[in-house]
């Protein structure tokens, strides 16, 4: 059943044609990133009914509420501009969270919203959902949090609300987070370099750190390195990693490679050099070691 | 010769609209020195002011380095003193937030708008007033008002920087009583390392001022600093959960435009035009105040109405360079004088060493925890309440303590708009009130012989001073009342005005009564004067004849016909 499904979505991804005229995906989703190569952007769209399917940008209302909607849109769309004042890294929210956050599998907002306040095994209490969006930015954008009442935290909520227009609360929709990767026997970091100079380091270089526009800012994001999430962040995570990279690299081929070939790169990119973790003193850090799957 | 008066003349007037030009031919290599040297210090000394004072005024914090480096520059060149130096002001902070939190929430894109748009009209006004030369004005603005003002704004701080001393959330906009309320609520709540840097920084500023002549808040930034880094070497920055400035995005152009665009400015209009005024006031009788003062300090010769118009000039300015109102600042005016500024230059330079070490600092200041911040805003607070000059005031049995605890329960409760116009209204109540009680004293018998020529046959006289018009008629009446029941009227009356400034009609209504009621009896009233100005000027229209006599007395009496 999984398997059309996947092949079909595929199809979508390598024929930009195809894909423009699904009405899933609109060209003015793509717009703020219109630097990327487009096909690249495009994404497969979900089967109808199989995913929850946000209102469309063109839809954002024109009034105070909206703005404030299109603001946390440029917010997590743009990081580096929009919120520049809490990021520490080249990241933006939609490097991971990826087309605007509406992709399934890859974290998608709709998803997250109507999920929280939630219990977390991270911080073992129950957090809202603005707490979990600072989270991201101390970790994921390696950088200082917003305060809960922080007009940018307000905006993002905002954006996060308009998306789940419609979703229902407190379920698990399907797509929610990054789906699902089996352990395999083993994990080789070595297997997984030989993978990703073939899959990835076309565009993350081959020195995994991204690749930037003339202006200094990432067409494709760093994987490691001081540009990327820090030693606390979700990512750092290898089955998180491997899960994300299973559902959403090589970007227009997901579900492409193998569950054992995804572990082998997420082990490969966890070996890597990285911020250290904001939460640990600097000697932790520097002395003693993480194991994978920490977190 | 004509040349050379010519050239003097459009060099006069030149340096009218232009006066930099009064001091710029006295930069030599000494002079300049000492500028730059004061121009170090005030631009170090101004970051953690600019900071706190920007998120006071709901605006991130690059715009608080805007205000504090474009209208330094404005006023600098501009205004008349060459000791004041401008900059973000507490009082207008708190004035600007409870002014425009109504119409947008504070750090928002449109607040900002706002903001820069009541920058801009702010100035309009005061430009307005300099203009109009309406500078003498603000001498009459009272003292007493002036210190309530500031200590309530000084109070006011204090309070609702507690809540990020303590890493808590409070809401905000609230009563005073409720604040501390909802504190005393969430005191389970508090982050004990936030309390901690906060506490750290507080108490280092107040030995620093105590015991060193190092600025106490640079002192108490650096201690913050340094002790939240340390903290989060061995804890981790993640762990403490403080929270932080952030990275500052400054940029060295940073153009705006006032927005009278009827979608946003409309709704907010009215509370913008009373909100502009009544800052317009509250940056004016400050900078005019610390002005003074420096002139007093410097022995430089101050022209008000030109302070005015650069003060006015630099807000303009403000509006089109992303800037929210600014003023004199009084503690960085004096700091400057004590570092030895010799020019205005100093303010330019303040401005470029500013801009040179935010451009760098910014990616440490980025983590300057907000309980820091917090404590700063409490010594700036503490800085702000006078408490010698509050017990002096509090203890005078007059009307000076009525006005003092007014104005500052106004407010403390009533917000610092309302403080400001109840305020100017004191001032203008309390000055009328002075000056329509003019100095009576009612001298008869031995004591009043001194005060009247020896050639003049016995009598009593009222020694009056001050200035005369309607509203002094009762007191007037009261003294004439006092002197009737010492002698019925009986005996010839000498008014002593020797330093009367001005009489007007009711008043001389009130004299030319008296002058009949005394003729019933054959006794005399005259009016003993310094010279005949005041008799050229009201006495003679209303039918008195004037005599001079001798030492350079003058004496007026009513022409026979008149009585
Ligand atoms: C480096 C990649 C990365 C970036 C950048 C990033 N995130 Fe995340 N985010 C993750 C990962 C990984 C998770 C899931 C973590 C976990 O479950 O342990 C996550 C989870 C979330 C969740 C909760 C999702 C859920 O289903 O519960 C939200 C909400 C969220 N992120 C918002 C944001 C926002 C807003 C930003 C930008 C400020 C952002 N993220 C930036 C990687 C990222
Ligand atoms: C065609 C170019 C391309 C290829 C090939 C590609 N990526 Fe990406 N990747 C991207 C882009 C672009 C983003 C950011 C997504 C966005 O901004 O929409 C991204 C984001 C990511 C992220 C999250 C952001 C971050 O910096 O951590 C990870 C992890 C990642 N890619 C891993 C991989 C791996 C592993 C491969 C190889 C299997 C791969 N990518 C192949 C373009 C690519």
């Amino acid at each position: 059943m999984l398997k059309p499904i996947l092949m079909l979505a595929l199809m979508w991804g390598i024929m930009p044609s195809f894909a423009a005229d699904s009405a899933e995906v609109r060209p003015d989703l793509v717009k703020p990133r219109a630097s990327l190569p487009i096909q690249l952007i495009k994404v497969p769209a979900p089967n109808p009914g199989e995913y929850f399917i946000p209102p469309y940008v063109a839809d954002i209302p024109e009034d105070k509420y909206g703005a404030v909607v299109e603001w946390g849109r440029k917010i997590f769309t743009d990081t580096q501009t929009y919120g520049k004042r809490f990021v520490g890294n080249g990241l933006n929210c939609s490097s991971c969270h990826l087309s605007e956050g509406r992709e399934p599998f890859s974290g998608p907002i709709w998803a997250a919203y109507p999920s929280y306040p939630d219990y977390r095994t991270k911080t073992r209490n129950v957090v809202t959902y603005e707490e979990r969006v600072q989270d991201c930015f101390k970790y994921s954008l390696d950088g200082i949090a917003p305060t809960i009442d922080a007009p940018e935290m307000e905006a993002l909520v905002a954006y996060s609300h308009w998306l789940s227009t419609g979703a229902p609360t407190n379920t698990h929709l399907p797509g929610r987070g990054f789906g699902s990767v089996k352990k395999p026997q083993e994990a080789q970091a070595e297997r997984g370099k030989d993978t990703y100079m073939s899959h990835c380091s076309q565009c993350h270089g081959t020195d995994g750190l991204g690749k930037k526009h003339p202006d200094g800012r990432y067409m494709f994001p760093p994987l490691w390195g001081k540009d990327s999430f820090n030693r606390a962040a979700g990512m750092t995570k290898a089955k998180t990693m491997a899960q994300f990279i299973r559902a959403n690299m090589p970007l227009g081929a997901p579900f492409s490679l193998s569950e054992q070939e995804a572990w082998d790169i997420a082990m490969y990119i966890w070996i890597q050099d990285r911020p250290y973790d904001p939460r640990k003193s600097l000697f932790v850090n520097m002395f003693i070691p993480v194991t994978p799957g920490q977190h | 010769m004509i040349k050379q008066t010519t050239t003097k003349l459009a060099h006069s007037w030149l340096a009218h609209w232009l006066p930099f030009l009064h001091w710029l031919p006295l930069l030599n290599r000494q002079s300049l020195a000492a500028d730059v040297t004061a121009g170090l210090v005030a631009g170090i000394l101004i970051i953690p002011q600019a900071i706190a004072l920007a998120t006071l005024s709901g605006m991130p914090p690059e715009y608080g380095f805007y205000t504090a480096i474009f209208p330094v520059i404005v006023v600098s060149l501009f205004g008349s003193s060459w000791h004041v130096l401008s900059g973000p002001n507490t009082a207008v902070a708190i004035l600007t937030t409870s002014i425009l939190q109504i119409y947008a929430s504070p750090f928002t894109p449109d607040y900002i708008a706002y903001v820069i748009t009541l920058t801009f009209m702010v100035g309009v006004l005061q430009l307005g007033f300099g203009l109009l030369r309406l500078g003498v004005v603000f001498n009459y603005f009272s003292y007493t008002v002036m210190v309530a003002l500031i200590t309530g704004v000084g109070i006011i701080i204090m309070v609702q920087s507690i809540s990020p001393f303590l890493g808590l959330m409070v809401n905000i906009g609230e009563p005073l009583e409720d604040t501390l309320y909802q504190l005393a609520y969430s005191i389970q709540l508090i982050n004990p390392y936030a309390a901690g840097i906060g506490l750290i920084t507080v108490v280092s500023g107040f030995l620093a001022k105590k015991y060193t002549r190092f600025p106490p808040l640079i002192a108490a930034v650096v201690i913050g600093m340094l002790a939240s880094f340390i903290l989060e070497l061995f804890i981790g920055s993640a762990s403490t959960k403080m929270d932080k400035l952030g990275f500052i995005s400054f940029s060295a152009l940073p153009l705006s435009v006032p927005d009278f665009s009827p979608e946003t400015f409309a709704i907010a209009q009215q509370g913008m035009i009373v909100g502009a005024i009544s800052i317009a006031f509250l940056a004016l009788m400050q900078s005019a105040i610390i002005a003074r003062s420096m002139a007093v300090s410097s022995g430089q010769h101050v022209n008000m109405n030109q302070e005015i118009v650069g003060h006015g000039l630099s807000n303009i300015a403000g509006g089109f360079l992303s800037c929210f109102v600014s003023c004199g600042s009084f503690n960085r005016s004096a700091a400057n004088l004590e570092s030895g500024a010799v020019t205005p230059l100093v303010g330019i330079i303040s401005a470029f060493v500013l801009g040179f070490l935010v451009y760098f600092a910014s990616d440490i200041l980025a983590f300057m925890p907000m309980a820091l911040m917090a404590g700063v805003l409490i010594l700036v607070g503490w800085g702000l309440i006078d408490g010698a000059e509050v017990k002096k005031l509090l203890s005078m049995k007059t009307e000076t303590r009525v006005i003092f605890l007014l104005t500052l329960g106004t407010t403390l409760y009533g917000g610092v708009q309302n403080g400001v116009f109840l305020g100017l209204f004191l001032s203008v109540v309390s000055y009328l009130r002075n000056v329509s009680k003019p100095e009576i004293q009612v001298l008869t018998g031995e004591r009043a012989e001194q005060y009247y020529p020896l050639d003049f046959e016995e009598g009593n006289v009222l020694l009056i001073s001050g200035s005369l018009f309607f509203g002094s008629v009762p007191a007037l009446e009261n003294a004439l009342m006092e002197m009737e029941e010492l002698d019925e009227g009986k005996e010839h009356l000498y008014l002593s005005m020797r330093s009367l400034q001005n009489i007007d009609q009711a008043s001389l209504k009130v004299f030319i009564q008296e002058a009949h009621k005394r003729a019933e009896h054959g006794k005399r009233l005259v009016m003993l004067l310094e010279s005949d100005k005041l008799y050229q000027r009201s006495l003679k229209q209303h039918g008195y004849v004037l005599t001079p006599g001798r030492g350079g007395v003058f004496s007026a009496t009513l022409a026979e016909e008149n009585l």
